[in-house]
């Protein structure tokens, strides 16, 4: 019986280099199996190269990639590296239907299937060449979820698109990852739709991996921070983990220190019952994009 | 493999190029062949005779069907280029290929995907075009002769310096990323063979074959000398002009080698001469006899007044080239082409990135 891994990729210590430049320096990390996958990282840091090498389109210079499923099997590995890669005079259920036979796959109704998905069911005999860059995009996404893989590789999928096209491919994603399960690697510079989609965050500088956390933790260690000011913390502190808050005071300031989001209105009705009184309230939003800047330093430019 | 070929053949299948081409090697051999049927009515015409196809000698026909059915070598390597470039070239800027590594599929299985179906492509349009030479041979009464079917092996040797080309571009296709540059190689490439070809084969003389003729001729000489034809002063001066270099000029030690290491001589050595055709003077042989251009015409006779003849080199090993012997050799230097080509594309192929 084959050995059920909890892992879909297990990256170690992969290296790359073109001549003297080396793109990746030792690169390790784990993705989960089930998960949304973030890799956050600057230009040039190496997202690019790693998702490459990871869909077979380069080899490693050094380190290895281990599979936590039979990655020899056609189709097990869904990619959009790049540009989706469709053939721009051919309608989408064209492209669809060569993937289709580049997988080996039978042509039956689950071409349309998948294009319905992607909501692409409607664009009948027009030419991929023709079709906005969210489309393409969707297209490409359609092109490398056929045969169902067990992992779709997405580098910068939202890049370029209008937010209407951002929260369709976001949809999108999120339905491919919980609806069939597929793991979800994707990098993408738009950190705010990131951290809304990813389970689990790798943050990548120099070619390596600075930072593997998960969004629970991320969220733990980031989010947003209140700090309240009352003189009666022991009758405060109740009231915000009623309200699904984490909260500890601290003695020497006298500041009950606050995670997570809440509604202001309601902590403060609950309080005033209590006979709670409040002074002030200060809060601290820490998101991805801050969290990032705080690990690496200096500008995002992720 | 058996899901990229599919792949490549239903590319193919709806390529509107591929299907142009196609049609060009139905309809081209006809008009061709109609073409003949006039300009042969007309020369007779002028004679003051009627034309009839059944009057034309056995080996004019085989020379027709022969010469006609084989201009694809010359006609086709534009097209082919042009198709392989823009064909297989589409999968790089499209990116299609990347698709396919993601997939699973080795590079190996790829780059012959891509070699297999433009070769077949290719053979189809060759077969095509024999076909309908053959076909407006027939509808205009001239006949088909085949030599009994030797000449299909000839037209096999053809096709395989068809495909050594197609080869050729389909690797420049596959090592650049990009189309625009393969096509302009390619077309380069049509352009230098093209030129080649027209003379490379007027080089064909071996150096054994004059080195004989001119032992015979001496022999010759002293016999002219002795029965006071020829003086041997005349005689001197004769072999002072009428040297090795004089057959085998600087033109010949520079284009030789070429003809030697290259195919270009095929033009040259399977004469698909349209000229000779159309003077009536052409005839389809069973084998290249160098003498023949040694020896001078039969109009002008022989410019070294040895009064050689073709006929005394009649047992003279070094002037006779049989076809079965050519064909070996065309077969060999096209399958050498093929695999230092398409072997060095491969290597390429495999090792640099491309995706």
């Amino acid at each position: 019986m084959a050995e059920t891994k909890d892992f879909v990729l297990k990256i170690n210590g992969v290296s790359k280099d073109y001549g003297s430049a080396h793109v990746l320096d030792n690169m390790s990390f784990t993705v989960p199996k089930g998960s949304i996958f973030g890799l956050v990282g600057r230009n040039g840091a190496g997202k690019t190269t790693i998702m490459r090498i990871i869909s077979g389109l380069q080899k490693p210079t050094s380190g290895t990639i281990e599979y936590g499923f039979d990655n020899k099997k056609l189709g097990n590995v869904g990619a959009l590296v790049e540009v989706p890669s469709i053939y721009s005079s051919s309608s989408a259920r064209d492209n669809l239907i060569y993937q289709y036979i580049n997988l080996g796959l039978k042509i039956d109704d689950s071409v349309d299937k998948l294009l319905e998905f992607v909501g692409l069911g409607d664009t009948g005999k027009k030419k991929a060449g023709k079709f906005s860059l969210g489309m393409r995009q969707r297209l490409g996404i359609a092109m490398a979820m056929a045969g169902n893989p067990e992992v779709l590789i997405l580098d910068e999928p939202i890049n370029g698109l209008d937010p209407q096209g951002i929260i369709q491919i976001r949809d999108l994603l999120i339905n491919i990852n919980k609806e069939k399960g597929v793991t979800v690697i994707i990098s993408s510079h738009i950190l705010s739709e990131l951290s809304k989609l990813a389970t689990d965050f790798a943050f990548v500088e120099n070619g390596r991996v600075v930072k593997e956390i998960t969004a629970e933790r991320l969220e733990d260690a980031g989010g947003l921070h209140t700090e309240f000011y009352t003189g009666t913390p022991d009758k405060l502190i109740p009231i915000l983990l009623a309200n699904g808050l984490t909260a500890r005071y601290e003695q020497e300031t006298g500041v009950v220190h606050a995670k997570g989001y809440y509604n202001l209105t309601k902590i403060v009705v609950a309080a005033d019952q209590a006979g709670v009184n409040i002074a002030r309230v200060v809060t601290k939003e820490t998101d991805l994009e801050t969290y990032f800047v705080n690990l690496v330093g200096g500008e995002s430019n992720a | 493999m058996p899901e990229l070929l599919k792949f490549e053949f239903r590319r193919l299948s709806k390529s509107i190029f591929f299907k142009i081409v196609g049609g060009y090697c139905i309809v081209w051999p006809l008009i061709v062949t109609i073409f003949y049927r006039i300009l042969f009515g007309l020369t007779m015409k002028e004679a003051g005779t009627s034309f009839a196809a059944e009057t034309m000698k056995e080996s004019e026909i085989m020379y027709l069907t022969w010469m006609i059915g084989v201009a694809f070598v010359n006609e086709l390597p534009k097209f082919i280029a042009l198709f392989a470039c823009l064909h297989v070239g589409r999968d790089f800027t499209d990116g299609i290929v990347r698709n396919k590594i993601i997939a699973g599929h080795s590079r190996t299985a790829i780059f012959f995907s891509y070699m297999i179906t433009q070769l077949s492509a290719v053979v189809i349009w060759c077969l095509l075009y024999m076909s309908f030479s053959w076909l407006g041979l027939l509808v205009t009464g001239f006949g088909v002769n085949l030599n009994g079917g030797e000449m299909l092996l000839r037209y096999g040797v053809a096709i395989l310096l068809t495909l050594m080309l197609a080869v050729t571009f389909v690797v420049l296709s596959v090592i650049f990323r990009r189309r625009a540059l393969p096509i302009i190689l390619s077309i380069i490439i049509v352009m230098v063979m093209s030129t080649l070809t027209s003379f490379a084969g007027m080089f064909n003389t071996p150096s054994k074959a004059v080195d004989d003729y001119l032992k015979k001729r001496d022999e010759k000489y002293e016999e002219l000398i002795e029965s006071e034809i020829l003086t041997a002063d005349d005689v001197k001066e004769l072999k002072k002009y009428y040297n090795k270099d004089h057959y085998l000029s600087l033109p010949w030690k520079i284009c030789h080698p070429a003809y030697l290491i290259t195919t270009a001589g095929f033009n040259g050595d399977y004469s698909t001469d349209v000229v000779s055709a159309l003077l009536g003077s052409a005839e389809y042989e069973e084998e290249i006899d160098y003498s023949v251009s040694l020896c001078g015409d039969e109009f002008f006779g022989n410019p070294d007044y040895s009064g050689l003849t073709p006929a005394d080199f009649k047992n003279t090993k070094s002037m006779h080239m049989s076809y079965s012997t050519l064909n070996l050799i065309y077969s060999g230097k096209a399958l050498a082409y093929i695999l230092c080509i398409g072997g060095s594309g491969y290597f390429i192929f495999r090792k640099k990135n491309l995706f």
